[in-house]
């Protein structure tokens, strides 16, 4: 995954955001996702925190079950789902990157990684997470997606968006109270 | 707890909902002593606005006194009054860093932001008690109200002065000075208001405030007008004069150098437009009925600025893009920034520059809520501002 996004592509734009069935300009056979959030905090600041296991539990929801990633590379990191048995830092250079794939055993596939670099113009720390899988397509895919809890798109965006809640704000926003017994059922 | 909540269009009631708690470190719960019924409350009473649920609690101005203080909340004690802010903003963000408060990154839940994002491009920030679009966060229409990121938008007042003197900083006050003041008013200016509901009115204040020369409001309903006329506006009734012509009269042919349109997705009028926006509204073809919007556009004056307070939540058609770029007007719009101008217009308040008491016509209790809605939305002449009162709260 990660030698296929530094090939050159057709325009300065990630390939990832290629429109569906272009497949002559995509530079693996490997859909792959990615999703990048600013966060106004300073880089080591952002890496440590997505280092910490105790941390991670808190916005990583579905995109890896991962935890204790960022012990250093070749390390094993205990799953948070039992099912899941192990998954394998493959790389992690401090505050610029964290790669990571699935045991050989483990029950589910997964891999990806997590860059971290600078924003430009003080802006804080741009983070980019690229998992595999294609985004889905168009109102009728999203939902369908949506669904089935199955959109790599959605499910990264959404863990970045937590991680970026946690670090700036030091919580995760919720709206809701106890249930409203005059609300109906959605 | 009592609260007004909203069941369908024309349908809201007040019930016994489950009390607010403190779920995130920085909230605090507030009870509340003060609230107020908004315009752009009427556009969610009769449910232009999509992704309401059954039992959501209404209301975004609001003010009481602190009862509850999360654990990371180093600014509120205790037994503060504040006034709450409609937007929540987390204060830590690109856009709350840049006094981008209703621009806010975080404060729109995860699981409700993607709506908003399909709509808009990127997810809107949170609101009290307006829709799911903006969080889904219970309203200020009740007894209590739990307020998130508590240490950034709610503003104490001093003791001594009472709600209604301050009630309206949560919303339409600062509405209507960010109008005017995105109308970058020059001293020799000609500002023009659509409008002559709260927003409406409380802009032509600050157009004058900030020192427009002439200030020229549009409305229909005669008491309204009244209103603007006594804050110091020229006034015209649309159903009895041509609007246009007699802004170009009260102009020397020039036409008004910015407009305002506080009037939003809802615009009233007899004509031929507003006929073919209703009947597309009916059918679901578009969202918005902006004849009033069209018509700022063509009446503004070449080179103009055209400032957008009113309310719009979807699509339009038979929008005029030409004059709009022909004649090279600016146009400025967005929910307001409401922390950026509390401090300010707090201490005008307090120093008698500003008044918006006058505005008010009805003093209901919270149990009275209901026909609050009813009467602002049927009696819009003699309605001009309904204030409730919910008193006696009870907290389980």
């Amino acid at each position: 995954v990660s030698e296929a996004i530094n090939k050159p592509t057709v325009d300065e734009a990630p390939f990832t955001l290629r429109h569906p069935g272009d497949t002559a300009s995509a530079p693996t056979a490997v859909p792959i996702t990615r999703c990048t959030v600013t966060i106004n905090r300073p880089r080591a600041e952002v890496y440590r925190f997505w280092s910490d296991g105790d941390q991670l539990r808190r916005f990583v929801h579905d995109m890896c079950h991962l935890e204790n990633l960022g012990r250093g590379e070749g390390d094993r990191n205990t799953a948070v789902d039992d099912a899941d048995p192990t998954s394998l830092i493959t790389k992690a250079v401090p505050n610029e990157l964290i790669a990571w794939r699935s045991h050989a055993g483990s029950d589910v596939t997964h891999e990806g990684h997590i860059e971290f670099r600078d924003s430009p113009a003080g802006r804080g720390t741009e983070v980019t997470a690229t998992v595999p899988g294609e985004r889905s397509v168009g109102a009728v895919g999203e939902w369908m997606a949506k669904l089935r809890h199955r959109d790599p798109f959605m499910q990264t965006r959404q863990n970045l968006r937590r991680f970026k809640q946690l670090l700036e704000t030091g919580e995760v926003s919720v709206a809701h109270s106890p249930p409203n017994p005059f609300r109906t059922p959605d | 707890m009592r609260a007004l909540t909203w069941h369908g269009k024309h349908d809201v009631r007040v019930d016994t909902v489950p009390d607010p708690q403190l779920l995130n470190p920085r909230d605090a719960i507030i009870e509340i002593t003060a609230t107020a019924i908004c315009g752009s409350d009427l556009h969610l009473y009769d449910h232009y606005i999509p992704t309401l649920k059954s039992g959501d609690v209404l209301g975004h101005e609001f003010m009481g006194k602190v009862v509850e203080v999360g654990s990371g909340n180093h600014k509120l004690k205790v037994g503060d009054r504040v006034v709450v802010p409609f937007v929540i903003a987390c204060g830590r963000c690109f856009f709350c860093e840049r006094q981008q408060y209703a621009a806010c990154d975080n404060s729109n839940p995860i699981e409700t932001a993607p709506m908003s994002e399909t709509l808009y491009g990127y997810p809107m920030t949170g609101a009290f008690g307006y829709s799911h679009l903006t969080g889904g966060y219970a309203g200020g229409q009740a007894e209590y109200a739990r307020v998130p990121y508590a240490d950034v938008g709610p503003i104490v007042v001093p003791d001594g002065v009472e709600d209604e003197k301050v009630l309206f900083l949560s919303d339409i006050l600062p509405t209507g000075w960010m109008a005017a003041e995105n109308c970058e008013i020059e001293p020799e200016d000609s500002v023009a208001v659509w409008g002559c509901g709260p927003v409406g009115l409380l802009a032509i204040q600050s157009a004058l405030v900030l020192g427009a020369r002439q200030v020229i409001a549009v409305d229909h309903h005669p008491h309204r007008l009244e209103l603007a006329q006594a804050l110091g506006a020229t006034v015209l009734n649309f159903e009895k004069v041509r609007v246009h012509d007699a802004l170009m009269e009260l102009t020397g042919g020039i036409g008004p150098d910015a407009c305002i349109d506080a009037v939003g997705m809802e615009s009233h009028g007899y004509t031929l437009d507003n006929a073919y926006d209703h009947a597309k509204a009916a059918v679901g073809l578009v969202t918005e009925r902006i004849h009033a919007l069209r018509q700022i556009i063509v009446a503004c004056r070449k080179g103009g600025r055209v400032s957008i307070p009113g309310v719009y939540g979807g699509f339009t058609d038979k929008f005029p893009l030409g004059a709009l770029m022909e004649k090279g007007l600016s146009v400025k719009s967005g929910q307001t920034h409401v922390q950026r101008y509390m401090p300010k217009l707090l201490d005008m308040i307090l120093e008698g520059a500003l008044d918006t008491t006058f505005l008010i016509s009805h003093r209901l209790s919270l149990e009275e809520a209901p026909r609050g809605y009813k009467i602002f939305k049927e009696q819009q002449n003699e309605v001009t501002k309904v204030v409730l009162n919910p008193s006696n709260a009870t907290r389980h």
